[in-house]
């Protein structure tokens, strides 16, 4: 790495651009209970569920900071079971990111490409992946230093754009059609769909400043929280309730009204280009962790070929998921492996992994300090 | 110094730049039949789609050609509209495009027949955008308000966009999108109208043409829909009374006869005018629920203003008093459009057209949860009281009409 890190701003922009991303996408947050004009207090609460379901991670990252998710799980769990957690990890990064792809190259036919075949949009994200990946963690997280200020603009640019056609009555009346367990079950769905804390979590041993990974958490989530409320407000104002869950991609139906005059109209394809700049990244990022896990787990130091063999297989999913899943969005058991393998990877594996530290903790201090 | 090979991968990467900008699916202009209007009917349970297409030959041939040529319409049948718009390839020679359109017409058979079945390709297909505006054409076919041009635009099409797009001067119309139409579709127990374009005959005044008649396109009106079927329509003033009851009139003319006692002691020259009008430029309505005695009752408080834009009753306004006597009057005026409309709405129609469901789910969101199955009932007994006030903020360069004479 060259002593280069990854500095806290770096870390905050991309995390906040990547939540965002995803809301704003295919807003899955529509869809979950209460699937009215209270979504935007679920997404606020969502907050506070997503801080709370990770304080085991978060702790292990901050008592492990020298150590990525793989290497924490190897002290803690042992060389075995550690080295287990450490490929269901992998397959789970790189799943994600197959699924990433997948609705990238889904939402870039949708709108600017219809006719292009899958395999090439496929084929050129993978490859632009790779390249950028092949180059080391910093120059993504440079690269990302980049791209993100530019998407956070132009979102905000097209929300201001598009307001004048929000009825902000169509949220009233407020928490009166919802109940309070369905706000609470849809803020923690919403929760589990944020995965971005693994991100930190294999990049913590690069960070400039390792006692900034709660703020850099918490001011992530708190950003990427208040831009994505707005967005789902504004979408939802401006087509109505029932109109936005009934579209793929809402956001892009809100870019597509914006209109003054002559002058301003059909700028969708900004945000179809925006969305795609954090999109490589974030998807990049997740098949450079997935490389970073099986790299540990198998102890190689130089390995280059998994980086490209894993990223060449992501891309062959991706492009036979594409082909075949008409919108991959919609495909309820999909939806369904990701919130429990979320719950698995994000909070149980997690909260496990704890306790046994905790009974473990004397011994592992004890081989700490025999190794000063 | 770059090596060999990164020199041949950049100069591949900008190769493969220049070529990707005509990326696969590309469609030339010329390749392209721009639609620029689209009538949807139905007939024996086919969907006949009748598309106006810009003609770009027409600008380049004789200048004496008409502005009809510069469009042509093509119709295609089918089972659905989608089907029906492919169709259309079997006869014509261009693939149609519908980005630049911003009209999409309904027959009024095909308007009472439900339309939700088939608007699914409004909102799924890519190509239409959702600022179209949408329209019922009122006692014929779509196709036969289509290929009406009597006004200055080089189009039909364009005709018909111009005249909505001028609704804001006129309040007896109403300007729907197909985004707008979608939102209020999916409203439960909220009903929506549509506007309306209809053909009338009018006599020919240019003694050059031989023709004793012309059609002119009229969006005087609204077309009340229940889900998604029409039901009816309302007329210009009702138009007026609804637009100001929805808080959503722009500008307007308000005729209305003041009392005739006002015209005492004035020396009238003519004393056969009988109305004034006011030229309302801002207005605004807020409506309010009580529950009085057990039931629901609707407060429209309307205030507007104005200015004086024409007087022929012979009435001095620069008298004390007057403009007052005038306000009130213009008040009575817009009360009565209001009433009309709500008593259409409740005895002739039965259904909610204003969104005053939704007012009670907002204000009273428990109530509304007992009440919302039945709420067509609920609405047409629904009791209400109309306020209106009316302020006339200038009466012009003149002080006293034509029709009488000043006082010395």
């Amino acid at each position: 790495m060259n002593g280069e890190k990854i500095t806290t701003r770096q870390m905050i922009l991309l995390l906040t651009v990547f939540r965002l991303s995803l809301i704003v996408s295919y807003m899955p947050s529509l869809d979950l209970p209460p699937a009215n004009q209270d979504m935007w207090i679920v997404i606020f609460l969502s907050l506070f569920y997503s801080i709370l379901m990770r304080i085991p991670i978060l702790f292990l990252v901050n008592k492990f900071n020298n150590l990525s998710i793989i290497g924490y799980s190897e002290k803690i769990l042992g060389k075995f079971l550690g080295k287990l957690v450490g490929i269901l990890y992998g397959l789970y990064f790189a799943i994600y990111a197959t699924f990433v792809i997948t609705i990238q190259a889904q939402l870039v036919a949708a709108d600017i490409l219809p006719n292009t075949p899958n395999w090439l949009i496929i084929g050129i994200l993978v490859v632009t992946s790779l390249y950028i990946g092949s180059k080391g963690l910093i120059v993504i997280f440079r690269t990302g230093e980049l791209i993100a200020p530019i998407t956070l603009v132009s979102i905000i640019i097209l929300i201001v754009l598009g307001v004048r056609s929000v009825e902000f009555s169509t949220f009233l009346p407020i928490l009166a059609d919802s109940k309070f367990s369905e706000i609470n079950i849809g803020a923690i769905l919403l929760s589990f769909l944020i995965t971005d804390i693994f991100i930190i979590a294999m990049n913590a041993p690069y960070l400039e400043n390792k006692k900034d990974i709660n703020k850099i958490y918490v001011k992530a989530s708190i950003y990427s929280i208040l831009l994505s409320v707005i967005s789902v407000m504004v979408t939802q104002g401006t087509l109505g309730i029932e109109q936005a869950r009934h579209a793929n991609y809402p956001f892009l139906i809100y870019t597509r009204l914006i209109k003054y005059e002559s002058i301003l109209q059909r700028i969708d394809a900004i945000y179809v280009i925006t969305w795609i700049s954090t999109n490589i990244l974030r998807k990049l990022i997740y098949i450079y962790i997935s490389y970073m896990s099986f790299k540990e787990v198998f102890n190689k130091e130089d390995g280059q070929w998994i980086h490209y063999f894993i990223g060449i297989t992501i891309g062959l999913i991706a492009i036979q998921l594409a082909n075949t899943k008409v919108i991959i969005t919609e495909d309820s058991m999909l939806n369904k492996f990701f919130i429990i393998s979320s719950i698995i990877f994000l909070t149980i594996i997690p909260l496990i992994t704890l306790i046994v530290y905790f009974f473990r903790r004397k011994t592992l201090n004890r081989e700490e300090n025999s190794k000063i | 110094m770059i090596s060999q090979w990164k020199k041949t991968f950049i100069i591949l990467s900008l190769i493969f730049c220049m070529l990707l900008t005509s990326c696969t699916g590309a469609r030339e202009l010329d390749t392209l039949g721009i639609v620029i209007a689209v009538g949807i009917d139905i007939e024996n349970g086919k969907i006949i789609v009748t598309n106006e297409v810009i003609n770009p030959a027409s600008g380049k041939e004789s200048k004496t050609a008409s502005s009809q040529d510069n469009t042509l319409f093509v119709q295609g049948i089918g089972n659905t509209v989608e089907e029906a718009i492919i169709n259309t390839t079997l006869t014509f020679d261009r693939r149609l495009y519908y980005p630049h359109n911003y009209l999409v017409i309904l027959g009024e058979e095909f308007a009472k027949a439900g339309i939700s079945e088939h608007i699914d390709i409004l909102s799924r297909g890519k190509e239409q955008r959702e600022q179209a505006y949408m329209l019922v054409a009122k006692g014929t076919r779509a196709c036969d308000v289509m290929g009406i041009n009597s006004g200055i635009s080089k189009s039909s099409g364009r005709y018909i966009y111009q005249i909505i797009e001028e609704d804001i001067y006129n309040g007896q119309t109403r300007t729907i999108t197909i985004n707008e139409f979608l939102k209020y579709h999916f409203k439960e127990r909220e009903e929506y109208i549509l506007g309306v374009v209809r053909p009338i005959e009018k006599p020919q005044i240019n003694k050059n043409k031989t023709e004793d008649k012309i059609q002119v396109i009229c969006v005087e009106g609204g077309a009340v829909f229940k889900e998604d079927t029409l039901v009816g329509y309302y007329m210009g003033d009702e138009m007026l009374g609804f637009n100001f009851l929805i808080d959503d009139l722009k500008m307007a003319n308000i005729s209305f006869e003041s009392p005739k006692y006002l015209q005492k002691n004035h020396n009238l020259i003519s004393e056969k005018g009988s109305l004034s009008s006011v030229e309302i430029f801002r207005s605004k309505t807020k409506k309010s629920l009580k529950v009085i005695d057990g039931r629901l009752h609707l407060f429209i408080d309307v205030e507007f203003r104005g200015l004086l834009a024409e007087e022929t009753q012979g009435i001095d306004i620069s008298k004390p008093g007057m403009i007052r006597e005038m306000e009130k009057a213009c008040g009575e005026k817009v009360k009565s459009h209001i009433a009309n409309v709500m008593n259409k709405a409740q005895k002739e129609f039965g259904i909610d057209t204003f969104g005053i469901g939704e007012l009670v789910h907002r204000k009273y969101p428990k109530l509304w949860k007992e009440i919302k199955d039945n709420w067509s009932q609920v609405f047409v007994d629904l009791d209400y009281t109309i306020n209106v006030k009316a302020h006339i903020n200038d009466t012009g360069f003149t002080n006293t009409p034509p029709n009488i004479r000043k006082d010395k």
